[in-house]
This record gives C-alpha cells, sequence and structure tokens, in this order.
C-alpha cells in the first residue's frame, strides 16, 4: 500500500510537473526569479511578431536563437527605412501601423516614450526578475523615461581614440597605452597641433567627431562636477559655473590641440589624410566605415590603433551611445513583444546578439570582450587596426548619459541651441559662457512650454 | 421707375439656354473627363490647405487629436525671435537674389540673342545648372565654397597666392547667405536667360531699326525699346521668382540642415516650418507659419499685379 501510494505520488507528481512544464517557455530567460504570469506569458497560444530594424542591422541571426527558445512566438523580420526616420515612426504611429517590436536608438527614446508610442517595459522586467543593477547603468539609462525603461538596448559605443604611429613617430611623441591620463593626451596632441612638415601642416587630433554630439562634450561637464540638468530635471545648467569649467577645458583643448579651428563642418578629417596624430571617434564607425565604399578609413594606407579614450578628471566620465529594441503600443500580444525584450536581456539573448553583431553585452555578468575581439578580428585584420576589447569594457563604469528629456541627440530646440553654441564659440563669436548661457536661457525657454 | 430699372436689367440678361439632350450628355461626358483633376485638386490640394487652415488654431502633435485653442499659435508666431529672425532673413533673400536671378539672366541672355552655332553651344552650357538637381547643385557647391583649406576654391585662392587663410564662405553666420547668393544665381540664370532669349527675339526688328534710324544708342535702344516690349516677361519672371525664393528650401536644408546652420543664418522660414513640424512635432503651430508665410506672397503677388498696370506693356497696348 506504502509503495503503491509512492508509486502513485510519483505518477501524481511527474503528471503535474510535466503539466506544469508545458506552459513554461521551453528555455525560461536568465536572471528570472518571480514572475507575474499575467506579463510574462504570452496572451495568444501562438505569437507572430513584427520587427522592423535598419538594414544594416543584423537581427535575423540572433532573432532564430529567440524562436528556439520561445517555440510558440515566431519574429518577422523586415528591413524598414521608416524605422530609422522619426517623422514617418510618427505617422506610422499616428496611423496605429508600428509594428510589434521596432528598432530605436538614444535620442528617439524621450519623444517616442513620452508621447505614448512604446511600451513601458519596466513591469516586464520586474516580472521577470530582472533588476536595473544587473545591466551597465549609463547605457541603460539612454532607454529610460522618467525612470522607466523603454528601449532595450542591443548594443552600445563608448568613445574611443585612433591613432596614427606614423604621426606620433615623427614627432617623437610616445605611442599611448591603455591607461593614459587626458594630461598625457592633451600634452602628445597639443605638443603636434599646428607644426608644419615638408609643406604640411599636422594637427594633434582630427576633428570628426562632432562637438555638437553630446558623446563628447556631456562627460566633460560631469567630470567638472556640472551636468546638462539640474537634479530634479526642470531645468538646463549647461550655464553652471561646473558645467562652464568642463565646457571650457574641451573649448580649449579643441581650439589649441585639434584641428578645430581650420576645419570647420563638413570639411574633411585630416586624421584620415595621416596629417593628425590622433582623432576620437566611436568604435561603431571603426567597424563600419572600412565596410561602406569611398568612406574614411578604406583608403588610409597606415596602421590605425585604437585605445581607450583617456579618463577626464577629477570625476572620471565617458560617453557613450545606443541602439535598442521597443515594444510598441501597436503590438498586438504586448506579452509577446515584451518576452522578445525580456529575453534580450537574457544570458542567452545577450549572448546571441553580441556573437551575432559583436556589440558589447549589458549584463554585468557576462564575459564582454570574447565576442568583441572576435568581430572586430575581420576588420582589424583588413584595415590595420588594433583593439583592446578588455581594457575597453572595463570602462562601462564611468559612462556618464544626459537626461533623455533633453533630446539633445535629435535635431529639436535642445540640440539646436547647444549646435548653435558651439559653431558661436568656434568662430570666436562669443565666449564659452556667453553662448552656453544664451542656449541654457533658450533651452528653458522650451523647457518651459513643454511643461517642464 | 423701378419697374422700369427692372425691365432693363431683365433685358441685360441672356435667356436661359435650354440644353438639348445632346448637349446634356456631352456636358456630363466633359465633366467626367476633368472630374480625375477635380477630385485630385479637391483631396491633395484644397483638402490639405484647408486642413491645414484649422490645424493652425489647434495644438496638433500627430499622435493627439488636435485641441483648439484660437489664434494662439499665430499670437506665439509674431513673439517668436526664431520666427521673426527667419521671416526677416527670407524676405531679404527674396528682395536680393530675385532681382539679382534677373539681372544676370537678362545680361547673359543679351550677349547670347546673337545667331550663330557658337551662341547654341553657349546657350546650352549656361543652361545646364538649370537641369542639375538642387540637391547635387548645392552638395557640389558646398565642397567648391568649403570654409576649410582643402575646399576647391579656398585651395585655388590659397595656392596662386591671392589669399592667405581660407575664407569662411557656407561655414559662417556672415558669409553663408552671401555664399547662397552666388549658389542661387548660378542655378537660376539658365533657366532665366531661356525666357529672356524668347522675350528678345520676340521684340519686332522693325522698331530697332528704326530707333537706329533716329538716332538712338545701345543704352537708348535698351532703355526705351526693349525693355518696355520685354515688361511682360520681367513681370512674369518677377511674380515667379519672387514666390519661389519665398518658399525657398531644398538648397538651405542640404547646406544647413533643420537648423539653417551656421547660427540660422539659412534659416528661412520653410526650414523653420520643417523645424517646427518634423523636428518638434508641432503640426499646429508649423501650419499657422505655412499660413502666415502663403498671407504674405498672396499679398505681395496682389501687389505686383496691381503696379503691373502701371509698367507692364502688351503689344497692341494693352496694360
Amino acid at each position: 500500500m506504502r509503495n503503491l501510494c509512492s508509486k502513485r505520488s510519483a505518477h501524481a507528481s511527474l503528471i503535474a510537473l510535466a503539466t506544469i512544464t508545458a506552459f513554461i517557455p521551453t528555455a525560461a530567460p536568465a536572471g528570472a526569479t518571480t514572475r507575474d504570469s499575467s506579463l510574462v506569458e504570452p496572451k495568444a497560444a501562438k505569437a507572430q511578431l513584427v520587427l522592423w530594424q535598419s538594414s544594416s542591422d543584423g537581427a535575423p541571426a540572433y532573432v532564430s536563437s529567440f524562436e528556439k527558445a520561445y517555440p510558440n512566438i515566431k519574429v518577422k523580420v523586415v528591413n524598414s527605412a521608416t524605422a530609422t526616420d522619426d517623422a514617418a515612426m510618427v505617422s506610422a504611429a499616428a496611423a496605429h501601423r508600428l509594428p510589434d517590436i521596432t528598432r530605436s536608438a538614444d535620442v528617439d527614446t524621450y519623444y517616442f516614450a513620452s508621447h505614448g508610442i512604446f511600451l513601458n517595459l519596466s513591469p516586464y522586467m520586474k516580472a521577470y526578475g530582472y533588476k536595473q543593477s544587473q545591466f551597465i547603468k549609463g547605457i541603460m539609462q539612454l532607454g529610460q523615461y522618467n525612470g522607466d525603461q523603454y528601449v532595450i538596448p542591443r548594443g552600445f559605443d563608448e568613445a574611443v581614440v585612433a591613432y596614427n604611429p606614423n604621426v606620433l613617430a615623427m614627432f617623437h611623441q610616445p605611442i599611448p597605452k591603455e591607461g593614459w591620463t587626458w594630461a598625457q593626451f592633451s600634452k602628445e596632441a597639443c605638443a603636434i597641433n599646428g607644426k608644419k612638415v615638408g609643406g604640411k601642416t599636422y594637427y594633434g587630433v582630427g576633428t570628426n567627431l562632432g562637438y555638437t554630439s553630446y558623446i563628447l562634450y556631456d562627460p566633460f561637464m560631469v567630470s567638472t562636477g556640472g551636468g546638462p540638468m539640474n537634479a530634479s530635471e526642470t531645468k538646463a545648467t549647461f550655464d553652471s559655473p561646473a558645467s562652464l569649467k568642463g565646457l571650457t577645458e574641451l573649448a580649449n583643448f579643441s581650439r589649441s590641440c585639434t584641428s578645430w579651428m581650420d576645419n570647420l563642418p563638413k570639411n574633411a578629417d585630416p586624421f584620415d589624410s595621416g596629417t593628425a596624430a590622433f582623432d576620437i571617434v566611436v568604435p561603431d564607425q571603426v567597424l563600419t566605415w572600412p565596410n561602406s565604399k569611398g568612406t574614411a578609413w578604406q583608403t588610409v594606407n597606415f596602421k590605425v590603433n585604437i585605445v581607450n579614450f583617456p579618463l577626464l578628471s577629477p570625476h572620471p566620465a565617458d560617453g557613450a551611445g545606443m541602439i535598442g529594441f521597443a515594444a510598441t503600443i501597436d503590438a498586438k500580444d504586448p506579452s509577446a513583444a515584451a518576452a522578445f525584450e525580456m529575453w534580450m536581456l537574457s544570458k542567452q539573448g545577450e549572448a546571441a546578439a553580441a556573437k551575432a553583431e559583436g556589440w558589447v553585452p549589458l549584463r554585468l555578468d557576462l564575459t564582454k570582450s570574447d565576442d568583441w575581439g572576435a568581430k572586430y578580428a575581420f576588420t582589424q585584420k583588413t584595415y590595420h587596426y588594433t583593439f583592446n576589447a578588455p581594457a575597453f569594457d572595463s570602462y562601462t563604469q564611468y559612462i556618464v548619459t544626459p537626461p533623455a528629456k533633453l533630446e539633445l541627440g535629435s535635431n529639436g530646440t535642445a540640440a539646436t541651441a547647444i549646435a548653435n553654441a558651439w559653431t558661436a564659440v568656434q568662430l570666436k563669436k562669443e565666449t564659452v559662457k556667453q553662448a552656453f548661457t544664451a542656449a541654457t536661457n533658450a533651452i528653458n525657454s522650451w523647457l518651459a512650454t513643454q511643461g517642464g | 421707375m423701378a419697374s422700369a430699372v427692372l425691365l432693363r436689367r431683365d433685358q441685360r440678361v441672356p435667356r436661359r439656354h435650354r440644353l438639348s439632350r445632346q448637349e446634356r450628355r456631352r456636358l456630363r461626358e466633359g465633366y467626367l473627363f476633368i472630374s480625375p483633376v477635380l477630385l485630385g485638386l479637391v483631396i491633395w490640394v484644397f483638402g490639405p490647405m484647408f486642413l491645414s487652415l484649422y490645424y493652425s488654431f489647434t495644438s496638433y502633435n500627430v499622435l493627439q487629436a488636435p485641441k483648439f485653442i484660437g489664434l494662439a499659435n499665430y499670437r506665439e508666431l509674431f513673439n517668436d525671435p526664431e520666427f521673426v529672425h527667419s521671416f526677416k532673413i527670407t524676405l531679404i533673400y527674396a528682395a536680393t537674389s530675385v532681382p539679382g536671378s534677373l539681372v544676370i539672366g537678362l545680361l547673359i541672355a543679351l550677349l547670347l540673342n546673337k545667331p550663330g552655332r557658337t551662341m547654341r553651344f553657349y546657350r546650352t552650357i549656361f543652361y545646364i545648372p538649370s537641369v542639375i538637381p538642387v540637391v547635387a547643385g548645392t552638395e557640389l557647391w558646398g565642397t567648391m565654397l568649403s570654409g576649410s583649406k582643402y575646399g576647391v576654391v579656398n585651395y585655388i585662392l590659397m595656392s596662386a597666392g591671392l589669399i592667405k587663410s581660407p575664407m569662411l564662405f557656407f561655414s559662417s553666420p556672415n558669409t553663408a547667405f552671401w555664399s547662397l547668393l552666388i549658389l542661387v544665381f548660378w542655378g537660376s540664370a539658365g533657366a532665366s536667360m531661356i525666357i529672356w532669349l524668347a522675350a528678345l527675339q520676340s521684340v519686332p526688328k522693325d522698331l530697332i531699326e528704326a530707333s537706329q534710324v533716329d538716332g538712338a544708342g545701345v543704352l537708348r535702344r535698351f532703355a526705351s525699346v526693349i525693355v518696355p516690349l520685354i515688361t511682360p516677361t520681367i513681370f512674369f519672371n518677377l511674380v515667379l521668382g519672387m514666390i519661389g525664393a519665398l518658399q525657398t528650401f531644398a538648397t538651405n536644408f542640404v547646406l544647413g540642415g533643420d537648423s539653417g546652420s551656421p547660427l540660422g543664418s539659412l534659416d528661412f522660414v520653410n526650414i523653420f516650418i520643417y523645424r517646427q513640424a518634423f523636428g518638434n512635432f508641432e503640426m499646429g503651430y508649423a501650419s499657422a507659419a505655412a499660413w502666415v508665410m502663403f498671407a504674405v506672397i498672396l499679398v505681395l503677388t496682389l501687389l505686383v499685379f496691381r503696379t503691373s498696370r502701371r509698367w507692364v506693356f502688351y503689344v497692341g497696348g494693352g496694360r
């Protein structure tokens, strides 16, 4: 009897276990602990998701991994020009023609999140048991609005410095090493800038990365204790003494140690023609430039090396950009769309995406440099540069990002005001203080009309 | 008396002609044939126009339903320094580019208004810029007039020792506007030259010969015979040129983006409208700016039409 009971119990347990297992996704995302089943389980027994990506994205490569993990959900990947065009996205949203999931960049987070086009993924993250502390904070912030997550970053780029060993050797400057300081970088760049050899002018840094890019100027403000907005995010603070100190440091460096004053916008970067020792770039550019015909580094005839952007002092800071995926309000089955988003955060998802595209994973518990380095192996060999991926990974702790509310990466009022301020400084029409005070006033007037 | 007046009015009104069945059928067919154009006009031209007029009285971001706010957009526009700046430089641009293009086109036409194969060759050469797409032409001039020493013009001038440091051209707010004019004259002179040539060739030769017999010199002949006879063409070019100049967009967008950079020096009204509509997604505000510009263009066009009675002469004595 006891045996029978135990056999029955065992059978019942097995049946119960099998029944429960049947309702659980075959591969549960790593990190999932407690779950709100209403958010976790896709509503439809079978779901078909439509995902818009840019033609240069490689979603199909890792979407198949997702479909293996979630056999009931199929993802149709569509190359869509709309996904990278804000106006077209707004039109699609107005017509309720958005896909379930769309690619999105850091610059778009605020507008689409604040206008209710993207789904708030924070409840799903909680239901799936994810915590923000599991990921790189600065990059996750690029997909946040009002403290909630709307875009799940798929990959990101930090600023790095490319250098031309030939130019450094010509001016007897040492080859930079990982861990170099901003003071060392400035000293080397300034020592070369403006020197003439054989009728050619050589520059310390070729200005390729635009000064209007927050990836460059935001870390400078943060390093001196300032920042683009006050703590309550009600007012712009580009004109605060601390912010102005950082901006002035960047302006002074740019005037004395770069080609900024000689090469106004839309000009060729002297680094590409071999007449600048350094260039500040984001690795995405390193990856994509050689692959598109006619762009900068396809034609260089010297060995390019890459080293980390020297951390700024006294507060170390680094800038970065992000591309990710958002679930939209037009998603037919939001929980299915969210399942894809959450899978992107899982160990399997991050590893698959990193392998497919060479992106650095967001998870702090994943070894980043392996996939990253493997992806770069091809371009490193073909286009003569070396890249220290592990060192790059270690910098993620210093990434700073401006508040999404300012939309500094877009073409709105704040971005235009900052671009105008830099132009005024570059053309010596205004001092840094005058230019950024005017920009701050313009931004604050605009913020007042936005109810903020 | 009243009945007499009424009677006379009745007499003036033509009797309504009763259409035959065949005439009615032909009328129906006529309407049917022009209906695609009428429908197209109503749906694609008048529809959006009047919709934008309605939006101009609303706060509308495309995603939420428009909210009626009366004249608030218009009030804000006239207090918006960005719009005032855009409006001002657009007017200055129209006032400089239109006469400039007309004069340059006319001068080229006068030089080429001669028979011969060589003239035909030169006419083709001068007309080529008109068939080059605006974006391509603008990019070309952007490279030519780049503000660095790597710009084509700067490189030539510096190599020749004519300048020591590069001229800024499109990179400086002080020079971008004038650089734009060079581009515009280059692009528009060919098209207006063709119209001027047609006008010049329609000037009766006997009048020119008569004035020569009377002892009129070249300038006198030009001022007193040719110019009066080509005033309908001046009028045509002026109206079209003015409307086109006030609607300039593509060149400025290619050169200065949606902020009209550098420092808003190319921030014409249409760039402002585009920025508000597709940068800030404030469709109501952008519509209000568009309607203000429409009103300005309408008033200026009517003004030119009104004054044309005094200075435009048509062959046969009409004005």
